[in-house]
Formats: C-alpha cells, structure tokens, sequence
C-alpha cells in the first residue's frame, strides 16, 4: 500500500494542493515568488530524470531515509506558516519551500513507480487502500485546509518506515480489450477539471473538503469493484462521462455529492486501467508520469476556465476527445508474462 | 539500531515538526473584528468565535473590552462549546457599558489578540437606520496623499454619523501589498461607525493580505434586526459561486423576516462576473424581498431594477441593484449615463422600506434616479473649543456629529452652545474631542463652541 500511495500522493494531494493556492490566490508570475513557481511547473516534466539519476545507484535506506527528511522539513516549512494563516503569494521563500516539497513529492512517486515494478505489486486492495488514506488525507482539511500538505510529509516517512516485500508470482499478460491509454489520460484530465470546481474556492470554504474525500472514497471503490471486471470498468467510465456532461444541463450538479461520487467511481477505473497497464508494458515511470500531467492539466483547465470563460458549455467540446479516442483493441504478449492475481479471474473467485 | 534508525527516524522527526505546528497554541479570532464587527446593547450576548491552533486543546480563555474614552471591561464567558480547533465563546455586555466602540482583547495562555473597533455598543437599535457606503477607496500609494483622501472620507462620514458603513470592496489599489492594507486598516479605525467590509477584484493582486486583516470575504453580520450579507464575486470569472449561491440561500432562509441588505463588488448585470448564477440569484432576493443589493467597481452611480433595466422610478418596489461610484478611484467615463463624481451613497431605511438613498445631484428640487452624494459637500474649519461647518448638501444632515477639540488639559467638561455631546475621547495629539450631536440644515453654516457653564 505505501508504494501505491507513494505514488497517487503527487496527483492526488500535492499537485491538488498546489492549485488550491493557484485557485484562490491568483499567481502573480510577475513576481520572484511566481516566477519559482512557474519555473517548477515547467520543470516538473522532466523532474523524473532528475528522479532516476537521484536513485541511479539504488534506493538504499540511507539515502530514502535522507530524502524522507528533506521532504518533511519543506513540507512542514512550507505548512507551518499556513496553519493558521494565509499562503502569502509574494513570499519568495514560501513559493521555495512549496516547490521543494513538489520535488520530492516526484522523487517519492517515482521510488513508488520503481518499487512496485520491481515487486510486482498486484493487488488492487493495496492501490485501494492508498486512495482511502488520501480521502481521509482531505478530511482533514476541514479544520485546516492546508493540512494534506503534512499528510505528504507523513506519506514519505512512512515510505522510508515500512518498506515492501516482493511479491511471489510471475504474472500472464490479460487478454481483456485494452482501453487506450491516452483515452484512459484525457478521461483523468476531465476529472481533474472537476476536481478543480471544488478547489476554486476551498481555501476560503473548507466546506469542500468532504467532497473531495468522497472523490477519493469512491475512487477507492471503483477501483476495487473493476479488479478482473473489465466490463464493469468500461461501465463505470460511461457513466463517468454522462456524469460530466450532465453539468451542462444542471448547473447546480457539479457540486452535488452525487456528482462528486460518480466522478470518483469513474476515477477508479481509470486508475484499475492504468495500473493494469504498468504491467503490460512494464513502465510504471510511464505511466504514473501520464496520470500525474493528465491531472495537472485537467486542475490547470478548471482554473483557467473559471477565470476567463463561461465554463459550463465547454464541458461538451471537453467530452469530444473521448469520441475521437475510442479505439479499443486486444493485447497479447507471449515474449512476457507477468501475473497479477487481481486479472486471474479464478484466483479472485478462490480468494 | 542504525537499521532502526534509517526507518523510523523520519516519523519521529515529522513527529517533532507536527508538535513545532501546534503547540504553540496561537489561535485567530474570527469574528468579531473589524469588518465583521459585533453591534449590540448593553446586557446583550457576545459571541466570540476562535479557531486554535490545537484541536485538541481547551484553553483557559479570557476576554476583555476597552472603551476609546479608556473604560475597560473583564468579561465573563458564560458558556463555551468547541469542535476541534473552533471555539465559541459566550459571554454578557455589562449592562453600564457606554455606548462607543471598544476593543476587544482575547487572551489563551502566553497569546493575545487585540481586536480594535471589534465591537461598538449602542444604546437601543430602531428600525430606522441610516448607513453610509462607499466602495472603490483612493490609492494608498508612496507618497501620503491616498492617506489624506481616505482620512477625508472618514471624516466626513463620520459628521454625518451612520449607523453602519458598508465598504463594498477595491480597497487597496495598486500591488494590494500588506502595507497598503496596514494603512487601510488605520484609516477604518477612525470611523465612528461599525464598518462591514466585503472584496473587491484588485484585493486579489494581494489576497493574503486582505484575508490576515479583514478574514474571510464572505459572511453576514448583525445590527440590530438589519442583516447585512456580504459576498465576494471577485475572483476569477462568474464569481458568484456555487457555494456562495447555496450560502447566501441559507443565509436568507435563516434570517428570513429580518430586513437584509446584500453587498458585492461587483454590479449584478452588465458584468461577466456575476453572469454565471445570475437569474437564480435574483429570483432568490425577490423572494425574500431584499431591498438592495449594494454593489461598486465601475466608478459610476448605476441603478438597475430586477428586470435588468435601468430604473427611473425611485418608489418601484421590488430589489434595487444598486451601483455607487468611487469614494477615491479614478473615474470612469465607460460607465457613466451623465457625469459622475467621487462619492458614497447614503441609506435611509425603515425596517425594510428604503426611504432614500440617492442625492439632488442635479438640483431640480427632486433626488436622481442613481446619483449618490458627492464627496466634498461638507467643510469645516477647526480652532481650538471651536468648530465652524459648512453643510453644502441640498438636503438636511440630522443628528450630525461635529467634532470639536479642546487643547486644554484642565479635565474640566466643557459644554456646547449647540446640540448634546455625543462623545468625550482622549485626543491622538493631546488634549480631548468632543462628538457634538447637532442638526445641520441644507445649505448651512454652523459654529459649534464649546464653553464653560
């Protein structure tokens, strides 16, 4: 579970904290302290260069341990003065300490990435659990809505407390119809442009940390019920895309718990999907790196629609992408197998 | 044990740091503050609510008021209920509370909180009020002159002496650095008045600052039976959220019966901002029959009727948008239907009926449809024990406060030739002011002395 929640908190908390500040304060680029953030933004493309040759000689415990402890002190730095205050956007030092945290919250997705190639991690119960812990994460948020900043610091001390054992089996590759991934990408973005009405206001209405638990909850449980379902997968992300079309027609609806559920469910089948793809094509890097750009630009959408357009009638031309992507085919690999139990229809009736 | 130490010793340090967040125990006093004042009658319940850095903590609080003339009160906290890190504290004006302003301390063990003009007292609320608003401030900018105008703006209204101001958002120009709503900051503590603020678009160049000053944009508060709801439409496009929308509902659903004024920066029609949940939004205030809806940010006088319609007739019942053009800002000409002036409007309601709240401008003998007062229509020049003010509005000013300085530290009270003492306060530079409660007719000069009986 800890390699698994490495890897989500870089979308799912970090990159998802990060415009909350975007989203209330407005970035003031032409400023030192927006002119860091800026430049991380950019830069976060390639930081999983700067991961692998960080790791280039292994991932010992000294040096997870060393950058653990460099990654909690940016993050409580960059918390400390929010706690109880306001996130200061001309704070040049504020913009170092959040965008140091963003460094290492990518070196830590990217030990989760390796780690779970390396011991095969299969079950969909641990990647579920990983989303619970960060809806419980947002929970938290209620009282203080910069908290899930601390939880990241704690994701990557207990990253360095309980390191994963490898798993026992080799895995065959499925030969369920494979949803593209880049269909599989752009259905991640527009849950992020959800995600991202929500954010808009969150610093200043902690009212929406709820809804963004049940984002995760549900992502945890559409997750878990699309293990070896493929059909039920497709199914869940049908219903995801009437869901973000439905807006245009209620406008109220984007901030209905109804809607924020349907959105999650549909969130865990993307995710089912794509972490069945990591083994498929054995390149978790790969794949995390497309989740974590498909969520970012899916949060920086919702907030560049909220300040410039009239945003309801573009979720349809949004939508239109998913008509042109659909495109699903068969895989089978005989030069490599890899078993996951969760594809293993019989190991799942057997469990 | 080195193995032990690699795995577990980040937890510990983080650990460590969690503590280094919370126990220093600081908390922040949401309301009342300025801005979002407390505006009640001796013997009246004050609630006081706090959010502390510990949720798990119960602090042995304390509060305590302090009166600008130097009376001080220790307050009782008569009850108190928590969730997690948010306190409400409950506690009792004294009944021989004077009624003034004062500033509200709070105290949790080593830390404190000093609240100026947190709270005013009143001796008894009427249906009637008058209020004052103004939106769109002068420039706090290098030099002092943005300084003077906002201190000119206090002091006029403060002669007029509303029962409430209203400061409907654009308050700190320029790059909204926290200096600048420093300086905002002092200039409010001169109103008289309770003085409940809302957001304006250019806060957001510096959002922090306005919120570590001011707290959170949206919120409602309290004056007597009057309710004033404040939004903020400032950020970003179709600013009337979702979330402000459903608040505002239960706002007015809550205090349904209550005579309810809405302030926001931005205008209800003509503006991208507000277009998002427009028609909902009106048909809300038509239902529960809000009066006006108070809005700034075009630097012009405006008033629209629901229909979106420009309205004429200033006895149509039905919600009035209300749009009132710069206290200080730069004019602009886009808005305008005629020329327009530097001004703030002044309110004149009975329980929910507005019985005014536009001026002459035009001086045909009838109030305009839209125009607000202008800025500048009082004057008054100062000697010592001796004020004499000029009242060029065309319309009467009564129960005005002129204040009057007297030099003289002898600590004899003094009395005036004209009116009844409102006030008796220390002065900024020594010596002591008088608030002269007196009737100013249209077009007046009035000299109000100060003597000895």
């Amino acid at each position: 579970m800890i390699s698994y929640l490495a890897i989500f908190q870089l979308p799912f908390l970090y990159l998802t904290l990060l415009m909350v500040g975007f989203g209330i304060y407005g970035n003031q680029l032409d400023t030192w302290a927006g002119a860091v953030y800026a430049a991380w933004m950019i830069a976060f493309v390639g930081l999983s260069g700067l991961a692998r040759r960080a790791v280039a000689n292994g991932a010992t415990a000294a040096r997870v341990a060393a950058l653990a402890v460099g990654g909690i002190v940016f993050a409580v730095a960059a918390y400390r003065p929010m706690h109880l205050g306001h996130w200061d956007e001309r704070s040049t030092m504020q913009a170092i300490w959040i965008s140091g945290v963003g460094v290492y919250a990518a070196l830590f997705s990217f030990l989760g990435a390796q780690r779970v190639r390396t011991y095969a991690h299969g079950h969909r119960n641990a990647q579920a659990f990983a989303l619970l812990f960060i809806a419980i994460a947002w929970l938290t948020a209620i009282e203080f809505a910069m908290f899930p900043l601390v939880v990241i610091a704690l994701v990557f001390a207990l990253f360095c407390a309980f390191p994963e054992p490898a798993a026992a089996a080799e895995a065959a590759a499925s030969n369920d119809r494979r949803i593209p991934a880049a269909w599989l990408g752009h259905a991640a973005l527009l849950i992020g442009v959800d995600v991202g009405v929500m954010l808009w206001d969150f610093g200043l209405v902690r009212a929406w940390a709820p809804h963004l638990s049940i984002v995760f909850a549900c992502a945890a449980a559409g997750l878990r019920l699309t293990a070896g379902r493929p059909r039920a997968g497709r199914a869940l992300l049908g219903l995801g895309a009437i869901n973000f079309a439905a807006a245009v027609f209620a406008p109220g609806y984007p901030i209905h718990p109804a809607h924020t559920a349907v959105a999650g469910l549909a969130l865990g089948a993307i995710l089912a999907n794509l972490m069945r793809d990591r083994y498929e094509h054995g390149s978790a890097e790969r794949v995390t790196k497309s989740l974590n750009i498909a969520w970012l630009l899916g949060l920086a959408i919702s907030y560049g629609l909220m300040r410039n357009i009239k945003y309801l009638e573009w979720r349809l031309a949004l939508l239109a992408p998913l008509v042109l992507l659909v495109r699903p085919h068969a895989t089978q690999s005989s030069e490599r197998t890899r078993k996951t139990p969760d594809d293993d229809r019989a190991t799942e009736g057997a469990a | 044990m080195k193995a032990h130490a690699l795995r577990f010793g980040p937890l510990a340090l983080l650990a460590g740091c969690l503590l280094w967040c919370f126990w220093p125990g600081g908390f922040e006093v949401l309301s009342p503050r300025l801005g979002r004042p407390a505006v009640l009658r001796p013997g009246d319940e004050l609630v006081v609510e706090v959010t502390h850095s510990n949720p798990f903590a119960s602090p042995p609080w304390t509060l305590s008021l302090r009166s600008k003339s130097g009376g001080m009160f220790e307050l009782e906290i008569e009850s108190r209920s928590s969730s997690r890190s948010h306190h409400f504290l409950v506690t009792r004006l004294p009944k021989s509370a004077q009624p003034e302003s004062y500033t509200l301390t709070v105290r949790a063990g080593a830390h404190e909180a000093v609240l100026p003009n947190a709270v005013h007292v009143v001796e008894r609320f009427s249906e009637r009020v008058t209020f004052v608003q103004v939106a769109d401030l002068p420039t706090f900018g290098d030099d002092e002159s943005g300084d003077a105008a906002m201190d000119r703006i206090v002091d006029e209204i403060n002669v007029i002496h509303p029962d409430f101001v209203l400061v409907t958002g654009d308050v700190a120009y320029g790059d909204a650095e926290w200096d600048r709503y420093r300086r905002l900051y002092r200039a409010l503590l001169r109103f008289d008045a309770p003085v409940v603020i809302t957001i304006g678009n250019h806060e957001f160049y510096g959002l922090a600052g306005y919120l570590h000053h001011y707290g959170n944009p949206t919120h409602i508060a309290s004056i007597g039976e009057h309710r004033i709801l404040s939004l903020n439409t400032a950020h970003g496009r179709d600013q009337l959220t979702y979330s402000q929308f459903e608040w505002a509902a239960r706002q007015m659903e809550e205090h349904a019966g209550h005579p309810m004024i809405v302030q926001m920066h931005h205008p209800m029609f003509e503006s991208r901002r507000t277009e998002g949940l427009r028609e909902e939004f009106i048909a809300l205030c038509g239902e529960y029959g809000i009066p006006l809806v108070l809005a700034g940010h075009w630097h012009a006088d405006r008033v629209f009727g629901a229909d979106g319609r420009d309205e004429a007739d200033l006895n149509a019942s039905g919600t009035k948008f209300v749009v009132t053009t710069a206290a200080g800002a730069p004019l602009y000409e886009k808005h305008w239907r005629s020329k327009s002036h530097h001004g703030y409007r002044v309110v004149r309601m009975n329980g929910n009926r507005v019985v005014s709240f536009t001026y002459d401008f035009d001086e045909d003998g009838a109030r305009d449809p839209e125009a607000s007062h202008p800025l500048g229509k009082l004057r008054w020049e100062e000697r010592d024990r001796e004020t004499t003010i000029h009242n060029d509005f065309n319309e009467d000013l009564p129960g005005a406060c002129v204040r009057v300085r007297d030099a003289n530290t002898e600590n004899t009270l003094l009395h005036p030739n004209v009116g009844t003492i409102q006030f008796v306060r220390p002065g900024d530079d020594g010596g002591v002011i008088y608030g002269i409660r007196v009737d100013l007719p249209a077009g007046s000069k009035t000299v109000v002395r100060l003597e000895k009986r």
